[in-house]
């Protein structure tokens, strides 16, 4: 356990961060408040409690399950930029490719040069612009069917276990990033603050489960 | 073999059990009755077992063939996986439910005759509610209302329809029907809403966000597939299921691209992978069979997979929001790569289940001349890569960071959504595993240069699309709002008019009442005038003049007799 106290103890440094709904950002905070204060008194044994809403991240105790390491560099932009670069790489290369090998066509068409790409890319604009299109004549507000349909009520708490990540049992082995700039995966332009470069294990938080 | 012993009774018994079991041991029924399932299946073997002769109708319940067995192995899997997601659940009712629920199902598929199709028709209706209600909110009645009210429905078409199929034929065998009579329009009827045809299909989108984390992962594999296996079996190759097919393909992509619940994103794209299935029936060739049982056996397991992944969201959070989640990448990894599984699957990526399913559509849709509906499913298949394909794992996990940072799923359901992705890529990489049970022999190769090369292109260019939208700001944002679809005109233009028309209707009944009394009124006024004292009626009258009108009657009667005849 003294591993989720280290975590939470340090949730006191949280800056606040001006990302993110506020609204809601506001409420979950408020939410872990009580547990912060007495860290030592929470024993989770058994059935994982339910807190109304999971805890909020700010850069300074941003925390990562050990699988996400290999996914930290998507906050980057510069290494989005890099898999787009990739992606238009490999369009250009499938793009290319139809020039250089004969598809045997069944459908009037399909065999000229680009016939898929063209498809794919003229498809997903006109479905996602007609959707946005549609919107503006269906949208309505939540509430619109009252009380009849589920839209405006919020799941009953009694059948989930909402625990912020660092409270349950699942916590084992949860990574604290000091600062988001992972070696060699993330170049540092989204969370500028914070010193250190690397992932480091929350401090004891492996061996002292048990 | 004794009928108790055949899998869809035994899920009734099970369930029947299950309600007096401790809690550790209903999960663990949950878990076995699947197991138990399978093994009756594969020990009844090909052929027809378990008839039983009631009041002079031979009915079967365990019709056991190829189109079958596929269906009832993937139903079985399914209820599978679901138990091991549901391993936490404590609600009896759910626990029942699943097990009468999935036992119907698997009745569905094997019942031999229109009767106990019925009979297992009106079970999984009945069965599958109680998933919803479980959620225990007025507004999961009132929703589990409007679902029961449909699929019943759906089942007193059939009833009717297998009534006027039998009074037309004297059979209530459940073989090939076609749309021949109007009895066999109305079983088709009865599918037709249980396979969310277009105009049919508001229930899906409606029920399914309304169930519980668990309910809603075992409602997305049954009720539609029972439906297109029903369709397989008695309307093969009626074409214009391969125009309704097409339709369903498309239009749900749209509603489904602005949906904010993500569950309610997923019941849409249940839809559109519905039309493909759909579409292949219609063709109607072995081949086009053989993608539908394909499809149905992955789509069941990628969308459980994604129904698990937000429901797994849901679970953590509290919501499936899409505008209310973001980020979540960093504490919940294992259920975004599964979720990412299940959108490459669902998207038909290479060496992922949906790549070598949904191309035996595509190639039969080809083959056979379709080449509008072969272009409706190209564009179909972009919009599938648009909404579950990227909209789910993208806004859910990664896209603007919603500051929540929810614990991992718990473990039971890590297993559950590991073990389904393992099968999804398994059915991927070696089709043959697949191909081995679909109901005819057809050699199709999906890894062909060809094959691949047009599926990566179809679908980089439509992520490249995606990118475009993004960066230019005109992909629409997720924001909280509901999407009125074609329930709207029950579930609020029809309410809204109601009293209108009632007080109209009651107006008009008035003034007819009251015209009416004025002119019985005006007549007996009239009659009394004529026969008052001294009137033409009281006055005497001669003899002659009562001949004449005697004999005037007579010949009226005789002119009556001739016309008449």
């Amino acid at each position: 356990m003294a591993g989720r106290i280290v975590t939470r103890a340090e949730k006191g440094k949280r800056k606040a961060k001006g990302k993110g709904d506020g609204k809601s950002r506001k409420k979950a905070t408020s939410g872990a408040s009580p547990r912060q204060d007495a860290p030592a008194a929470k024993v989770s044994v058994g059935p994982e409690p339910t807190v109304p809403a999971p805890r909020t991240a700010t850069p300074a105790d941003d925390i990562a399950a050990p699988l996400a390491r290999a996914f930290l560099w998507v906050d980057s932009p510069l290494a989005v930029q890099r898999l787009i670069l990739g992606l238009g790489a490999l369009c250009a290369f499938l793009f290319l490719f139809d020039l250089f090998w004969h598809r045997h066509a069944y459908v009037p068409g399909e065999g000229l040069w680009g016939y898929y790409a063209i498809a794919g890319f003229v498809s997903f604009t006109v479905i996602v612009l007609g959707a946005k299109a549609l919107r503006t004549v269906i949208r309505r507000d939540e509430d619109y069917y009252g009380s009849t349909a589920i839209d405006a009520e919020s799941y009953p708490e009694s059948g989930l276990a909402q625990v912020a990540a660092g409270d349950g049992e699942e916590a084992a082995g949860l990574l604290q990033v000091r600062d988001a700039r992972v070696v060699g995966l993330v170049d540092g332009v989204s969370r500028a603050d914070g010193g250190s470069r690397g992932v480091e294990v929350a401090s004891g938080r492996g061996g002292a489960t048990s | 073999m004794n009928l108790l012993l055949t899998p869809p009774f035994l899920y009734l018994v099970a369930a029947a059990v299950c309600a007096f079991l401790p809690a550790r041991g209903r999960a663990i029924l949950l878990l076995g009755t699947p197991l138990l399932g399978l093994l009756s299946l594969y020990l009844l073997g090909t052929g027809l077992h378990a008839s039983v002769a009631v009041i002079g109708f031979e009915l079967e319940f365990a019709r056991v063939d190829r189109l079958s067995t596929i269906f009832a192995i993937i139903f079985s899997i399914a209820a599978f996986l679901s138990g091991i997601y549901a391993w936490h659940v404590r609600d009896t009712i759910q626990q029942v439910a699943t097990l009468a629920y999935a036992g119907s199902a698997i009745g569905g598929v094997l019942a031999g005759d229109l009767i106990s199709l019925f009979l297992w028709w009106e079970g999984t209706a009945v069965a599958s509610v109680f998933l919803i209600w479980a959620r225990r909110t007025p507004a999961a009645y009132a929703t589990g209302f409007r679902y029961l009210i449909v699929q019943v429905l759906s089942g007193m078409l059939l009833l009717v329809g297998l009534l006027m199929h039998y009074e037309d034929t004297g059979s209530i065998a459940f073989e090939h029907l076609g749309l021949v009579s109007p009895g066999t329009f109305l079983i088709f009827l009865a599918f037709g809403i249980k396979c969310a045809f277009p105009l049919m299909h508001n229930w899906l989108q409606d029920s399914y966000p309304a169930a519980t984390v668990t309910g809603t992962v075992v409602l997305s594999a049954f009720t539609t597939k029972m439906a297109v296996y029903t369709l397989a079996r008695g309307y093969a190759g009626t074409e214009v299921l391969v125009y309704i097919g097409a339709v369903m393909t498309l239009f749900p992509i749209f509603f489904a691209e602005i949906e904010n619940d993500l569950r309610r994103v997923l019941a849409y794209s249940l839809n559109n992978q519905l039309g493909f299935m759909v579409v292949g029936v219609g063709i109607g060739t072995p081949l086009a069979l053989n993608g539908t049982a394909a499809h149905a056996f992955c789509h069941i397991l990628y969308k459980a997979l994604l129904f698990m992944s937000v429901g797994a969201v849901l679970y953590r959070t509290g919501t499936s929001k899409a505008s209310e989640l973001g980020g979540l990448y960093k504490t919940m990894p294992v259920t975004m790569v599964c979720c990412l599984v299940g959108a490459a699957s669902i998207s038909a990526f290479p060496l992922f289940s949906g790549f070598v399913s949904k191309s035996l559509i595509l190639s039969a849709s080809a083959g056979n001349g379709y080449y509008l509906v072969w272009g409706a499913l190209l564009v179909a298949s972009a919009g599938v890569l648009s909404h579950s394909g990227i909209k789910i794992p993208y806004f859910t996990f990664f896209a603007h960071d919603s500051g929540k940072r929810p614990a991992e799923a718990p473990a039971h359901m890590q297993i559950a959504m590991i073990v389904t992705a393992v099968a999804c890529v398994a059915i991927g990489v070696f089709p043959g595993l697949l191909y081995a049970l679909l109901p005819y022999d057809v050699e199709y190769h999906p890894y062909t240069v060809d094959h691949v090369l047009v599926q990566m292109q179809l679908l980089c260019f439509a992520l490249l699309a995606f990118v475009f939208l993004m960066k230019t700001g005109r992909h629409p944002p997720e924001v909280r709002a509901v999407n009125i679809d074609s329930d709207w005109t029950y579930r609020k233009f029809v309410p809204s008019i109601l009293p209108g028309v009632v007080t109209s209707v009651v107006g008009v009944d008035r003034a007819l009442r009251h015209g009416a009394l004025g002119a019985v009124g005006q007549v007996r006024s009239g009659i009394a005038r004529i026969s008052r004292p001294g009137a033409a009626l009281a006055r005497g009258w001669s003899v002659n003049s009562m001949m004449l009108v005697v004999m005037a009657l007579m010949v009226l009667v005789l002119v009556l007799n001739l016309v008449i005849d």
